[in-house]
């Protein structure tokens, strides 16, 4: 379904990737490991073109598009078929939660108002905070937020839903209830590439793990295998130093 | 004494008569002149400023120079010079304006150049996680803009224009300088007649207080209102 070859960028002097090839199937859930540093967002940002890549070819349903010469039509365009759920949230201050998960729907693809909000309904049902509809983002906690987040972007029926750290800015105690939902999501087909710090995810709910060092991607493997039997040293020792942490 | 007192008496008798004849003069073309030529002005400054701080946040070519430079003009120029030029000054160029519309127009702009720093400020203090997860849901830049930046902006920016709403009120009082019969023109012409300054000219400012009272009224009401949404 989405393809990218040899993506390379840099800011400044620093190369933050060196050459990464990665392909994403219909279905797939993806967890992207690496420490910090390793360029993972900076992968996930350019495939949705919140950063420019320098050079790099994207492949989406058979289109072919050249990553640092992209027109922003097709980038509009393609970003339709994506979704993104931000490290942060980035929950829009100004609008309720219903609104959030609606404004997608009704100003982006311009969808009547009614239709759109029995969709926004359905989806904060989903990760549920239906109770919580007509609630500003700042009454809401990390937890909710990032679960409201996560019902914006399945409104608009994404192909792919890439996740950035989706956890890391939450106290412990309100990771639970985000990971659930995305298991569900997993569960149900979505297709999704999640970079992530939490390895029971990973390793119970992803299907393929991607793990990248110093802008690269240093082994690919299903979930069951890269935690099995990890086959480069590096790989082994990242575990190795994660699991002591846990 | 006795005669000092019937004085006095008298002396006050007529400060008050005066006090309550002229309240109506004073007030009515406040009501009639002040706060239109206030309300007016500040719309159209709004519309200007919303447009000066956006061509330069969206880095529009040459529109975003003459903006700074529009802002630089005004904020580097007095008010009652800017009236004088308009007022007086532009005559010799043929362009003949009446006193209201003349004042209007110096008003707005020169509280629209304040106030595009002011949107400007709060436009970038909108974070930028804001703006893309906008992108990331399928709006274009014009709809973020005005969906997402513009509405968040205008919030963060709503005690600094306030607060320009309330200058706005005073300086209208300058309007008196191009023959506008407001508020403190109608005072300056109960004084020719009675000789009361000291009386008169408190009265207006009593005047101008309560109106600008009302203001602050509204705008502490308001910010408690939008504080709940941040």
């Amino acid at each position: 379904m989405l393809t990218v070859k040899d993506i390379h960028k840099s800011f400044g002097d620093l190369q933050v990737l060196k050459g990464i090839d990665f392909t994403i199937n219909k279905g797939d859930v993806i967890a992207v490991l690496g420490s910090s540093g390793s360029g993972k967002t900076t992968l996930l940002r350019c495939m949705n073109f919140l950063e420019k890549a320098d050079s790099g070819v994207l492949i989406f349903d058979d289109e072919e598009f050249d990553l640092h010469k992209i027109r922003k039509k097709d980038i509009n365009r393609l970003r339709k078929k994506t979704a993104f759920v931000f490290q942060n949230y980035n929950l829009f201050r100004n609008l309720t939660a219903l609104q959030n998960v609606t404004i997608g729907l009704t100003v982006a693809r311009k969808m009547d108002k009614k239709t759109a909000e029995e969709i926004g309904l359905k989806m904060l049902d989903k990760v549920g905070l239906l109770d919580r509809k007509d609630h500003y983002p700042n009454e809401l906690s990390g937890g909710q937020q990032q679960r409201v987040a996560i019902a914006r972007a399945l409104a608009t029926s994404p192909e792919v839903i890439f996740f950035d750290e989706p956890t890391s800015a939450l106290d412990p105690e309100l990771i639970g209830e985000v990971l659930s939902v995305m298991k569900d999501l997993a569960e149900e087909g979505m297709t999704m590439v999640v970079v992530t710090h939490e390895l029971n995810f990973a390793a119970n709910v992803a299907k393929k793990v991607i793990f990248m060092e110093d802008g690269q991607i240093l082994e690919s493997n299903t979930a069951e295998e890269f935690f099995k039997s990890p086959k480069e040293e590096r790989t082994k020792e990242f575990l190795a130093i994660i699991n002591h942490d846990n | 004494m006795a005669e000092f007192f019937v004085n006095t008496l008298q002396f006050s008798e007529r400060l008050v008569t005066i006090f309550f004849d002229s309240f109506g003069k004073i007030f009515v073309p406040g009501i009639k002149v002040t706060i239109p030529l206030t309300l007016i002005s500040f719309s159209i400054s709004l519309v200007i400023a919303v447009f000066a701080a956006l061509v330069q946040y969206a880095r529009v070519p040459v529109l975003r120079h003459i903006a700074r430079f529009y802002i630089w003009i005004v904020r580097g120029t007095p008010l009652l010079v800017q009236l004088f030029v308009i007022f007086f000054g532009l005559p010799s160029l043929g362009v003949l304006l009446n006193p209201f519309p003349a004042a209007i127009i110096v008003f707005s702009l020169n509280t629209g150049a304040y106030d595009a720093e002011n949107i400007r400020a709060a436009i970038e203090a909108v974070p930028k996680g804001q703006i893309e997860a906008g992108y990331c849901v399928g709006m274009s830049y014009m709809q973020i803009i005005f969906r997402i930046v513009l509405p968040q902006a205008l919030r963060t920016a709503f005690p600094p224009l306030s607060n320009s709403l309330i200058s706005l009120v005073k300086d209208t009082s300058l309007a008196a300088n191009i023959t506008v019969v407001e508020m403190f023109m109608a005072t300056q012409r109960i004084v020719a007649r009675t000789y009361e300054p000291l009386l008169l000219y408190i009265e207006v400012a009593l005047i101008y207080l309560i109106f600008c009272t009302i203001l602050t009224k509204v705008q502490t009401v308001w910010e408690r209102r939008l504080r709940a949404l941040d």
